[in-house]
């Protein structure tokens, strides 16, 4: 037999061998529960596997042939978010957050307007949404924004079936567990995955993966209280944190944008930072309530600009990209009549009442809070 | 003492350089699982070279085919 034709057979039988276990780990994963497609879980399990730079690379790639053009028809009407009811009165006691300043005029109908999420919600909605068009470069693009009442609502990390891979004593169903959906408002994502973002998890006081300084946390305390913060306070777990979470460096510091949102492999294994895709983040105001920000083609820096301009102090990003990116906040007591932050969100308002892979916040009322 | 035969049939050779490549194909696989960065990426190139190897063989019956004619 002629070399080539040897070296032919050879190459073919070891790419058979290679196959055997990648299929097996392949077929194993997929034949776990997912409420995603193959497709997605296939993109995962090759994340997963030694192929994130690749996935990245492809991913970066298809977003740069696909970026939208600038400019483009004027928007004649937002997105309807929120109830339109009396839950929007000005209130007498508590803090409200003021309307979002409009990047763009002339303006359209509520934009930057705050609306009760909830029906029946009363004169302090726990949850505010608004939407607004944050980029005069691009005026079809609407930003979608919540307020969270931090002293009426209560945030709780929920691990997903596969994220943290981190061996979890309490790992929970993956979903919003049924008792606690009584008093569920709202449910947003997660950061990215921990392997993609070189950050640390804190959970119910313990470390599942080594805290790193620097990096931008969000924190809920033993006593309930909720901070956005740049971890400082070495690899291990503070007596007081019962989770902390994560995700690359603040995008926004003490008012101020990060200087550095330009790329770096501290945003890690990930589109890059100018490529428009689906980004989301968490920034926290000056009054300590949380705000939850999401829109479609967005880069970093524009992410963090709709933050700011929705009152931010500090703001992480969270999970990027279609799959990945929902608020969802829920009409009715006891997780009824699920609702998408923004209508082109990809994922089901039902995302994350079954099993969900990736890990997510829940935002439930406070006990002695009522409807 | 077994001496090696001097004259071995076609049959034979060809079974020793199949277990020949056939040990040399599973040493480059072991290379390849532990020097690649995990499955994905083996399973990945693994697709790749098969896809490759195919339409070499594919180019090869068409040549062949044509010759004959």
């Amino acid at each position: 037999m002629p070399t080539a034709r040897r070296a032919r057979r050879i190459v073919l039988l070891a790419a058979i061998a290679c196959l055997i276990p990648a299929g097996v780990s392949y077929v194993s994963a997929m034949s776990e529960k997912h409420n995603v497609g193959l497709g997605i879980s296939s993109v995962e399990w090759l994340r997963q596997n030694g192929g994130n730079s690749l996935v990245s690379e492809i991913e970066n790639w298809y977003y740069t042939l696909t970026a939208p053009e600038k400019g483009g028809a004027p928007l004649r009407s937002l997105p309807q978010v929120g109830i339109a009811s009396a839950g929007a009165t000005t209130p007498k006691k508590a803090y409200r957050p003021p309307r979002v300043t409009p990047v763009i005029h002339p303006t359209l109908p509520g934009e930057g307007v705050w609306k009760p999420a909830a029906a029946g919600a009363g004169s302090e909605p726990p949850v505010l949404l608004t939407t607004f068009r944050s980029d005069p470069s691009y005026p079809q693009f609407v930003a979608g924004v919540a307020w969270i009442d931090s002293a009426r609502t209560r945030l709780a990390y929920v691990p997903g079936l596969a994220e943290p891979p981190e061996p979890l004593a309490h790992r929970g169903p993956g979903e919003v567990p049924a008792p606690e959906r009584k008093r569920l408002v709202a449910t947003f994502n997660g950061g990215f995955p921990l392997e993609t973002s070189n950050a640390g998890l804190i959970y119910r006081g313990q470390v599942k993966e080594t805290m790193v300084n620097g990096i931008a946390t969000i924190v809920e305390y033993r006593n309930g209280k909720v901070d956005l913060i740049r971890w400082h306070q070495g690899p291990g777990a503070p007596a007081g944190v019962w989770f902390a979470k994560q995700n690359l460096p603040p995008i926004i510091y003490e008012g101020r944008l990060n200087p550095n949102l330009s790329d770096g492999p501290e945003w890690g294994e990930t589109v890059n930072n100018a490529v428009r895709v689906w980004r989301s983040g968490l920034g926290i105001d000056r009054h300590g309530n949380l705000l939850y920000a999401a829109a479609n083609y967005q880069t970093v820096e524009s992410l963090a600009k709709i933050l700011q301009r929705a009152g931010a102090v500090r703001a992480l990003e969270l999970d990027i990209n279609e799959d990945w990116t929902s608020f969802i906040t829920y009409r009715h007591p006891g997780a009824l009549e699920p609702s998408n932050l923004l209508p082109e969100m990809f994922r089901s308002p039902e995302r994350y009442l079954v099993p969900d892979e990736r890990d997510f916040f829940s935002v439930s009322l406070r006990r002695g809070q009522e409807w | 003492m077994v001496s090696r035969p001097r004259r071995i049939s076609a049959e034979a050779a060809a079974r020793r350089a199949l277990l020949v490549d056939a040990l040399c194909a599973i040493a480059l696989a072991l290379v390849a699982l532990t020097f690649c960065a995990g499955l994905g990426i083996v399973g990945v190139i693994a697709v790749l070279t098969l896809i490759a190897i195919g339409l070499w063989f594919a180019t090869e019956a068409l040549v062949h085919t044509l010759k004959r004619r």
